[in-house]
């Protein structure tokens, strides 16, 4: 059967039967409200600032985030918006659609399963809503410095939104505008040890979930041998009442700039460039 | 009941030497004609699909169409006993006539299937050929137009394009960019390659793998030769390395090294003899040309010996 079938049958069975993760705080003690708002609603958090002038039936959006500004003026008949964490593939360009985690290095042995967390980096977007719940992304911002980086051979690899993370047993504590927590599933399908230091991961098929205190999402790998794995994202909030993030993966273009022919098949990334 | 005597009605001549089963074979050999042209057209629209321009696809399909439908038509033609010896001599003498007179247009239109199919260069991608730099804007049956960095509209025919060494500068998913950064001699190496890591490591597009190297490269006439080895993005790479060298410099003038100056150092015979002098006076077992640092006799100081 081919891989695609395989985890769309399995995410199919798992989608949205949600994990029983307890809850933790933000490291700060403070965290950042998603959610829907209307436009009376103006935010002021780390240095952000978000808000909505009402200028004669016109709305002026206004954002600035440490000097970075941004305005639009806005007509809308509902004058709510939402704010949601996503992927951290936005900024400053959409340079890629991979997430590139580096971690301390993990050996598994043959035939066996392990779960561990990592973090990763979110962005934040800013959505209007239309009266028929017809949803358009507004704006972005982040608070994490992007970094990009190459996975594999600049004539085959992929670029990816590059991250390092430490590895953690149980979901840690972290301050949910800046980093969001994956729960990677990993499955040593060959017969040998293997020993795991990045996971790049096709962010078509990661779904964000948040609730006040955590951005999650969950992904699977599997080591098919020593230097080749399988990535795929898996549709499943790692506790009981978190909300989907709206996905911007739909109203954006796919990477102009990877040579993805055959390692990608449907949201399956296939690693086979060393996971070293 | 009476049986159908199929072979009789086929052979049945309907109009001088033609039967039946001419006709019949006729319209089978068109109805083929015209199916094979569904396929092809089918084909070459699914093969060519995303590696040329929508128009050159519709062109390549219409002349293949039309080359289907006229063999087609030959062939059939010949079912319905019609002798066509004439219009192949005559065909044939036009299309001698008419290869030598496109000899090259013909060239560049095979030159320009054979791009379609081999992809060294997409619309849309930053290449070199030729001495020609820019944008490929699309690519056609007989030519390739590009739009120079600078805005111009170059036209350059397939042909010439099949045959010149290309170089696509966005083929590969990330390129590598270098700085020749000198610093004097007075200033510290090795603090000046920590700012600059530190300024590439900050940058979003200088990739941080394969790592970014900075190295003493060359102990030059004028100072010190960084050499600064950058991967990025390809779609960034310019971005990446104008916005770099710049916050470099700013860097470096901020941990007090600098950029040195060409510079001279002239001789002056009287510094020379004085300098000479009081070596004399202090009784030196040095020769003049080790007092003076030099590796070779200036001519004033040429008729001195050992001291």
């Amino acid at each position: 059967m081919p891989i695609s079938r395989i985890y769309t049958a399995a995410s199919a069975s798992r989608r949205k039967r949600a994990l029983s993760y307890s809850k933790g705080e933000s490291v700060s003690g403070i965290s950042f409200d998603y959610g829907k708002f209307t436009f009376d609603y103006s935010i002021n958090f780390q240095g952000l600032k978000i808000g909505f002038e009402d200028k004669n039936g016109m709305y002026h959006y206004k954002r600035d985030i440490i000097g970075w500004k941004h305005e639009s003026n806005i007509a809308s008949q509902t004058g709510t918006f939402y704010l949601q964490p996503i992927e951290p593939l936005n900024l400053p360009d959409n340079v890629t659609d991979f997430i590139e985690i580096e971690f301390t290095e993990i050996t598994i042995e043959p035939n066996s399963t392990t779960v561990v967390f990592l973090t990763m980096p979110i962005e934040i977007g800013v959505f209007l809503e239309s009266k028929n719940g017809e949803r358009s992304l507004l704006d972005i911002v982040t608070f994490c410095h992007p970094k990009f980086s190459l996975y594999g051979a600049a004539s085959r690899g992929v670029i990816t939104r590059f991250h390092k993370s430490q590895v953690y047993a149980m979901p840690p504590s972290v301050e949910n505008y800046r980093e969001g927590l994956l729960r990677l599933e990993i499955e040593n399908d060959s017969s040998e040890w293997a020993t795991i230091g990045r996971v790049v991961i096709y962010q078509k098929g990661l779904t964000l979930y948040y609730d006040e205190t955590t951005v999650s999402a969950c992904a699977k790998m599997i080591v098919r041998t020593r230097d080749v794995a399988d990535v795929v994202g898996i549709d499943q909030p790692i506790r009981e009442e978190m909300t989907e993030s709206i996905p911007v993966f739909e109203s954006r273009r796919t990477t102009p700039f990877c040579n993805i022919d055959g390692a990608l098949l449907d949201s399956t990334f296939t690693m086979d460039m060393g996971m070293r | 009941m009476a049986e159908i005597d199929t072979n009789g009605i086929l052979e049945t001549f309907v109009y001088g030497q033609l039967t039946v089963g001419n006709i019949i074979l006729f319209i089978l050999f068109l109805a083929a004609t015209f199916v094979l042209v569904r396929l092809v057209s089918g084909f070459l629209r699914r093969t060519l699909a995303g590696k040329t321009e929508a128009k050159t696809i519709d062109i390549t399909v219409k002349s293949v169409r039309t080359i289907i439908y006229v063999i087609g038509i030959i062939v059939a033609c010949t079912q319905l006993k019609i002798d066509l010896s004439g219009l192949l001599v005559a065909g044939g003498v036009v299309g001698v006539a008419v290869g030598f007179a496109s000899q090259n247009t013909l060239s560049n239109l095979v030159a320009g299937i054979l791009l379609m199919f081999e992809r060294p260069v997409n619309v849309g991608d930053s290449i070199v050929v030729n001495g020609t730099e820019g944008y490929v804007e699309g690519i056609g049956l007989l030519s390739t137009r590009v739009r120079t960095y600078s805005g111009l509209y170059v036209r350059i025919p397939n042909d010439s394009l099949f045959t010149s060494e290309i170089t696509n500068m966005v083929s590969n998913v990330a390129r590598r960019f270098d700085y020749n950064i000198s610093i004097r001699y007075s200033d510290d190496a090795k603090k000046a390659i920590k700012a600059v890591k530190r300024v590439i490591n900050e940058h979003p597009y200088a990739l941080k793998n394969p790592a970014p190297s900075v190295y003493v490269d060359n102990l030059g006439a004028h100072g010190i030769e960084l050499k600064v080895r950058i991967w990025s993005p390809s779609g960034f790479w310019w971005d990446a390395r104008t916005e770099l060298l710049w916050t470099i410099f700013k860097v470096l003038r901020q941990e007090d090294i600098d950029v040195p100056f060409d510079q001279l150092t002239v001789w002056f015979g009287q510094e020379d003899a004085e300098k000479l002098s009081n070596s004399l006076e202090s009784g030196s077992d040095m020769t003049v040309e080790e007092i003076l640092g030099k590796s070779e006799k200036s001519p004033e100081n040429a008729n001195s010996g050992r001291v």
